[in-house]
């Protein structure tokens, strides 16, 4: 899906969602759910209960302030990651003025020097991607296995897993310039 | 074709840490955030249901008390018509002569008056006498003043005729 198709169809997922079609918002709910959990898990160093209370909060603004999602100025999971930022740099507000919460990993100052970091950039783009393509991405690159074997332990063809690998990695690098150059 | 062992990010050979083999979002969360935001949606799904509901209400009280004010207003009544005043000479002698003698104490103007309201009268269809009505609209021109010549938007066919016709 190209800019010009996403910011049309993401456009009328909005007005419907805005007239209170509940299929429309399973459609955008379903896009960013995975990035903005990756985006937050990491943003709370791992922590799976404060994670879980962030996306909360996010999610909620999400869908009460929705009409202020605007399809040409960026995709919807850049829009709902921009909502986690804010949610994320009050509640580091927050924590640093009442001192509670000072656990181990604590929620990471958004806009420090080292934000965004690689790490958490590719961690984000491979959440945006669909299924197959995050399994042979990671089959490569993350255990180092070569074509014919990705090819042998999926039980198809070098060709299917080559091509398959290629889309993949278009894929990935799409998502990944997408966030590069958010804010 | 691409090389199969090209690195996943041009000038990146190492991908670093556990960026691509993170953990996967718990189900649980995914399902009970979904269903939190869906009942949201609904809501406001309901909301405008309620609000469309009640916009068509107002609408519809709206043009009832219209429609009932309307009704409640009087209606206007046609103007009555004003009594038409009676001539003073509400019958026409059949001969249109007897008039003039009616008439010879009377001035030159009040006689012309009178011999061109004789004359509209003789026209008029409860009498339909055009003869008379020409005796009396010729009498009424002799007595007439000059500006009398001049056709007048009341003039009927026949008075209009008989001023075109004088020199």
């Amino acid at each position: 899906m190209d800019a010009e198709d996403r910011t049309s169809w993401e456009a009328t997922l909005r007005r419907a969602v805005l007239d209170g079609d509940e299929t429309a918002w399973r459609a955008l709910y379903d896009r960013a759910f995975d990035p903005l959990w990756v985006f937050v898990h990491r943003r709370c160093g791992g922590d799976a209960a404060w994670t879980e209370e962030i996306l909360q909060e996010c999610w909620t603004i999400v869908v009460r302030r929705l009409r202020w999602f605007d399809p040409a100025r960026g995709s919807f999971v850049s829009w709902v990651r921009g909502v986690a930022r804010n949610v994320l740099r009050n509640e580091w507000r927050r924590t640093r003025r009442e001192g509670e919460r000072q656990v181990a990993a604590p929620v990471r100052e958004p806009g420090s020097g080292s934000d965004p970091d690689l790490g958490e950039q590719i961690a984000v783009a491979m959440a945006s991607l669909p299924g197959p393509y995050r399994d042979v991405l990671r089959a490569k690159y993350q255990d180092d296995l070569t074509v014919a074997e990705i090819a042998n332990r999926s039980h198809k063809t070098t060709k299917a897993i080559e091509s398959l690998l290629t889309r993949a990695r278009t894929a990935f690098r799409g998502a990944y310039r997408r966030i590069e150059g958010e804010p | 074709m691409t090389d199969p062992n090209e690195p996943l990010i041009e000038g990146l050979d190492d991908v670093p840490g556990d960026a691509l083999d993170g953990p996967d979002a718990p189900d649980e969360l995914r399902a009970s955030l979904l269903a939190r935001t869906t009942g949201m949606v609904r809501a406001r799904r309901r909301r405008r249901h309620a609000l469309r509901a009640a916009a068509a209400v107002l609408i519809f009280a709206a043009g009832a008390a219209t429609g009932q004010s309307l009704r409640a207003d009087p209606a206007p009544t046609a103007p009555t018509p004003r009594p038409v005043a009676k001539k003073s000479e509400d019958t026409l002698p059949t001969n249109p002569e007897v008039l003039v003698a009616r008439l010879a104490e009377a001035t030159p103007d009040e006689r012309a008056r009178a011999m061109r309201d004789a004359g509209d009268r003789y026209l008029d269809p409860a009498h339909a006498d055009p003869a008379a009505a020409l005796y009396c609209y010729q009498r009424h021109l002799a007595e007439a003043t000059e500006t009398s010549d001049v056709v007048g938007v009341d003039d009927g066919w026949l008075l209009t005729y008989l001023k075109l016709q004088t020199p």
